[in-house]
Formats: structure tokens, C-alpha cells, sequence
């Protein structure tokens, strides 16, 4: 099982989630998963995100805390703060913020 | 995965939040905060709102708890619970459903109905107080 916002639905506060989050609304506040969070293309999330693994396909303001790891992917657009063990930057995505893998 | 997919809340999350915009929410978790949809809000067995709902239409097999509001149906479910004052236009509980709370409901009445309903606070008919 897994938690979808999609595209059309707003999300202001707090999600916290023991599975997979797939977002292509907006999401404002803050959002954590002990699973994969996957931010798609076009989804607006202006939140601190924690979560195991994330996926950025869309734009993302806010200070990641990623155990795993980050992908960024083409068309993404990052600002804040990335920290992860690991993190990829397809190109064609836009990032703005430091970036910490001393994890 | 990425087809044309609606909102769920898996039964492992759980939102303290608003939740509003168009289209259908199908929820197995919780939810505190207010939820306006545009679309259809479905609570699931095991899933649970607190806080005041409204959406195209109301269909409870979980907890729900606040006052509800919609122009189309509230339907309560042989597992669902609701707790608030409602404002439908139609509400239909199944049989085990629990339902504590007030009901508003907005629907015309045939014309002959109307008026005996409208009138006796008016004037009251004889015999109705002694």
C-alpha cells in the first residue's frame, strides 16, 4: 500500500507515513515516510522532507534528511539544503543548496 | 504506477492537515484537520477523520468525526461511525452503521407539505397545548 496526493489536491500541515508517498499535488508543511518519497513532475511541495529514499521529478523548496538516497531527475527543481548517503543530479535538473553525503 | 490515479491515504499515514482541491480522496488512514474537496471523500474501514468535512459526496466504512457537509450524499456503511452535525442532501446508513449527531437536511417538500410544516409555528392547532 502506498499514499498518493495527485495532481489537483492540497496538502497544508504535517504527513507522516509508514509507506511509500507519491505526490503530484502540493504538499506545504512537512512530510516524512519511512519508505520511498517520490515527488513527480509537476507536483509543488514546499515542505522539510524525511524519508528513506527520495525521488524528484518536480519542485521542491524545503531541507531534505534522506537516509538513502536523493535522485534528482531531469526537469527537477530543487531548493534547499540535501542531506543523504547518496544522491544523484540528472542533467536537465535545477538545484540550489548544499548538499551533505557525510552521513 | 503513473496512470490517471486518484488521492489515497494508505493506512500507514496519517496526516495532521488540511486537505483541499478537486478531486476524489480515498482514505485508509487518518486524517486530522479539515478536508474541502471538490470530488468524492471516501473513508475506508480502518481509515479516520477528525475535523470538518466537506465534498461532492460522503461515503464513511471508517470513524469520522466533525460536522459534514455536501451537496450530494452522506452514505454510512454497515462498519462506518459519525459523529457531528451533517448537512446533506441525502443521508443513508446501512444497517449496523452508528450514527450520533444532527441531521440538516435541505430537500423540497411537495408544496401541500410545505406549508403544513411552515405553518403551525405560526398558528398553533387546537388542542396541541392543553
Amino acid at each position: 500500500m502506498s499514499t498518493i496526493i495527485a495532481a489537483g489536491i492540497t496538502v497544508e500541515g504535517e504527513i507522516v507515513a509508514d509507506e511509500d508517498l507519491q505526490i503530484g499535488g502540493t504538499v506545504r508543511g512537512k512530510l516524512t515516510s519511512k519508505d520511498v518519497v517520490a515527488i513527480e513532475a509537476g507536483a509543488v511541495v514546499e515542505a522539510d522532507v524525511q524519508a528513506a529514499s527520495l525521488t524528484i521529478g518536480g519542485n521542491l523548496v524545503g531541507n531534505s534528511h534522506v537516509t538513502e538516497r536523493v535522485d534528482l531527475l531531469a526537469g527537477a527543481r530543487v531548493i534547499g539544503n540535501v542531506k543523504a548517503a547518496r544522491i544523484t543530479i540528472a542533467e536537465g535538473a535545477q538545484f540550489k543548496g548544499n548538499v551533505d553525503m557525510d552521513v | 504506477m503513473a496512470e490517471s490515479y486518484e488521492t489515497t491515504i494508505g493506512p500507514r499515514t496519517r496526516l495532521r492537515a488540511r486537505v483541499h482541491g478537486d478531486g476524489d480522496v480515498s482514505l485508509e488512514g487518518q486524517v486530522e484537520g479539515n478536508i474541502a474537496l471538490g470530488g468524492k471523500l471516501t473513508v475506508h474501514e480502518g481509515g479516520s477523520v477528525k475535523g470538518e468535512t466537506s465534498a461532492s459526496d460522503v461515503v464513511v466504512h471508517g470513524d469520522l468525526e466533525g460536522p459534514v457537509r455536501s451537496d450530494g450524499t452522506l452514505h454510512v456503511g454497515s462498519t462506518g461511525k459519525v459523529n457531528g452535525v451533517v448537512k446533506v442532501t441525502a443521508l443513508s446508513l446501512d444497517d449496523g452503521a452508528r450514527f450520533h449527531g444532527q441531521v440538516i437536511a435541505s430537500f423540497d417538500l411537495p408544496a401541500e407539505l410545505a406549508e403544513k410544516i411552515s405553518a403551525p409555528a405560526a398558528a398553533p392547532t387546537v388542542g396541541a397545548r392543553r
